[in-house]
């Protein structure tokens, strides 16, 4: 009996030194949560509110919905927000696309060196952004690579960087060429798509197209979804490329004023870090506004293989 | 009885040319495929294949230079360099050296025989150069030493970022894995949570108020602000090794608690092994998304070309000399890629399971 009792308070006695490793372990973490994470966050929605500039000659004060108001106001803020949707109307539909297309490539059956090819279309994804700039800079521009193309098949060439329209295809051609990781995602699960399914379909007389839309698309839909979700959350967030294409400025006509530009430019230039903040927290709400709506139709649309949610 | 033998042979017959048939057709349709992917990678590395032309290529072109890596011919006479044209003589094109190039009447001479003058009436202008396939490898040297403060500072500033920065993802990372992972804390789910939700947090909305918090801590403008932070855990990492640890069966672990090794010691001598490739592949990741970054060197070193990584350094280059020596931008260029291929190069297995690794896309 009294064995018993001392094994059992050994035993929690073990298991409480086994919690205070455990914290150790995670205190740095949670350490940093605090201070790089939630700190910040609760920060800026603070300063959404006041006038806060890093000049020091500008006086400090709470300036109520001040800012929030001017959002509405800004025909920078309106044009930045109108690029964005641009951005995911025109850009996010190549995202996913394109590696769809390249992924069923390199994941058909007859391809021979699909190692190599993986590599290969991997490759581009490494090349850091400043790189890439540069590239494209050069290739988009009058005589590049790319209008030479063009002008050798005998059409006009667009003036890509220094046309309002044509920003955005510009913009979707240098994504495209960073699709690296969406490919080997998409590979993948098309690997994960059991076999017996296909020759199920088959037997009962399916054709590819069919077995495609009704099998393979389906079963990716996880990926798919994930991807489309990703690519939207990031179009709110892109930068360096633009920054890198235009010279750090907003495009002709400002069709390259995407948002985090104009927060950049906010912040830094004009040292506005009062209105920077209230930007930054309104596009953390729509990102979370269409996180949501996307969620509720990925509940409703997509498949997850061993899902036990009913 | 050999009525039936032979049909049989003969069946027999009709069914390996039916096979050989399909073998034809499925090895066609294997090329057929193989080359249309071939084409769609070809012109995927297109510009990677330009920038490595245009690294090699001359400073300055002429308007009918080919691009890439090709320079006039030159031809040497009496210490004079000059260039060789296609010039046509008597219904004849001939290679010729220009040594009066004039408006109405050029002058050439004949590189085999450069004593005789030959004379064209026109102006050389009209005429074409011969171009000759020379990579410059000089550009390389004078990016290195064209660079503000020099390449190899630069190129030091970027390893040591990106290592210091990815040696602190890494032990902040390991060591928050390896408790959710393996120790049973009241408020495990909530954590869990929390780690998804800072990786899935835009980064935008920290960016004003870490800005803010540097600036009056008065670490803009040194290294701190880009290190620091990775030294207290990375959310994707942290997802990642957990998803390591939890594939471990938890009997190593007992074996090694009996033996009365710490959490610590299990850590080290009996886990890290066993993740030895999947930990690399983390790190490799987190090298080359530091080694890349331009958007937060651009924010905490402006005007610091000493501590710039070369991300921010070559963009500095390249808005000061880009139009005069675009040439060296690309030799900078080169080299500030090849490190980040090389390391997927190296450990590609591992970096591409750890980027499919199911249960992120959830």
């Amino acid at each position: 009996m009294t064995r018993d009792i001392k094994q059992k308070s050994r035993y929690s006695g073990l298991e409480s030194v086994d919690r205070r490793w455990g914290w150790a372990f995670l205190a740095p973490w949670l350490i940093g949560l605090v201070v790089f994470t939630a700190f910040p966050m609760l920060f800026s929605l603070v300063l959404s509110f006041t006038n806060y500039n890093l000049v020091p000659d500008v006086p400090f004060a709470f300036i109520g919905f001040k800012n929030w108001i001017s959002l509405f106001s800004d025909p920078g803020m309106r044009q930045s927000f109108l690029v964005t949707m641009r951005y995911i109307l025109i850009v996010v539909p190549f995202l996913i696309l394109s590696p769809l297309f390249l992924a069923l490539f390199i994941n058909a059956k007859p391809l021979l060196l699909k190692g190599l090819f993986i590599t290969l279309f991997f490759l581009p994804t490494l090349v850091p952004g400043i790189v890439t700039g540069i590239i494209w800079q050069g290739s988009l521009s009058n005589g590049g690579t790319i209008s030479r193309f063009i002008k050798s098949v005998g059409l006009e060439s667009p003036m890509w960087l220094s046309d309002a329209n044509w920003v955005m295809p510009a913009i979707a051609l240098v994504g495209l060429w960073s699709i690296g990781n969406t490919i080997l995602q998409m590979i993948a699960a098309l690997k994960n798509v059991p076999k017996e399914l296909y020759e199920a379909a088959l037997i009962d007389g399916a054709n590819a197209f069919v077995s495609f839309t009704r099998i393979t698309l389906p079963l990716m839909s996880s990926v798919l979804f994930f991807n489309i979700t990703a690519a939207i959350i990031y179009g709110f967030q892109y930068f360096t490329i633009s920054f890198l294409l235009f010279n750090g400025q907003g495009g002709p006509n400002d069709s390259a004023l995407f948002f985090m530009l104009k927060v950049f430019k906010e912040a830094l230039v004009y040292r506005n870090m009062g209105y920077a903040s209230t930007m930054s927290w309104a596009m953390l709400l729509i990102i979370l506004i269409i996180t949501q709506i996307l969620f509720t139709l990925n509940r409703r649309f997509v498949y997850y293989a061993g899902d036990d949610r009913k | 009885m050999s009525v039936i033998t032979g049909k049989r042979v003969k069946n027999q017959t009709a069914g390996k040319e039916i096979k050989d048939r399909q073998n034809f057709r499925s090895i066609l349709v294997s090329i057929a495929v193989t080359l249309f992917v071939s084409w769609l990678a070809f012109v995927f590395l297109t510009p990677l294949y330009e920038l490595l032309n245009a690294s090699l290529g001359a400073a300055s072109r002429e308007p009918n230079q080919p691009y890439g890596p090709y320079v006039g011919r030159i031809f040497t006479y009496e210490n004079k360099d000059l260039s060789v044209y296609k010039v046509p003589v008597n219904g004849q094109i001939q290679e010729l050296a220009l040594i009066e190039p004039g408006r109405a009447n050029s002058v050439f001479i004949d590189p085999n025989n450069p004593t005789v003058r030959i004379n064209y009436p026109g102006s050389y202008r009209e005429l074409e150069r011969l171009w000759v396939f020379k990579p410059q490898f000089k550009n390389y040297v004078d990016a290195w030493n064209n660079l503000p403060n020099g390449f190899a500072r630069g190129l030091l500033n970027t390893f040591l970022i990106a290592g210091l920065g990815t040696l602190g993802i890494l032990i902040s990372s390991l060591f928050t894995a390896y408790g959710l992972a393996r120790f049973n804390l009241p408020g495990k789910d909530l954590m869990l949570l929390l780690v998804t939700i800072t990786f899935m947090l835009p980064p935008i909305i920290l960016f004003v108020p870490q800005y803010i918090m540097f600036f009056k801590v008065g670490w803009v403008g040194t290294w701190l602000p880009l290190i620091v932070p990775d030294f207290f855990g990375n959310g994707v990492s942290i997802f990642m090794l957990r998803q390591f640890f939890l594939a471990i069966p938890r009997e190593f672990d007992e074996a090694a608690k009996v033996d009365g090794a710490n959490p610590l010691q299990i850590l080290w001598f009996i886990l890290l092994p066993l993740l030895r490739t999947s930990v690399i592949a983390v790190a490799i990741i987190n090298f080359i998304i530091i080694w890349n970054d331009f958007f937060n060197p651009t924010l905490y070193l402006a005007g610091k070309t000493d501590l710039m990584p070369l991300s921010v350094l070559i963009r500095a280059f390249s808005s000061a000399r880009g139009s005069t020596d675009p040439q060296m931008i690309s030799a900078a260029a080169v080299i500030a890629t090849v490190v980040p291929m090389a390391l997927f190069l190296l450990a590609q297995k591992p970096f591409i399971r750890a980027i499919t690794m199911p249960g992120l896309d959830k």
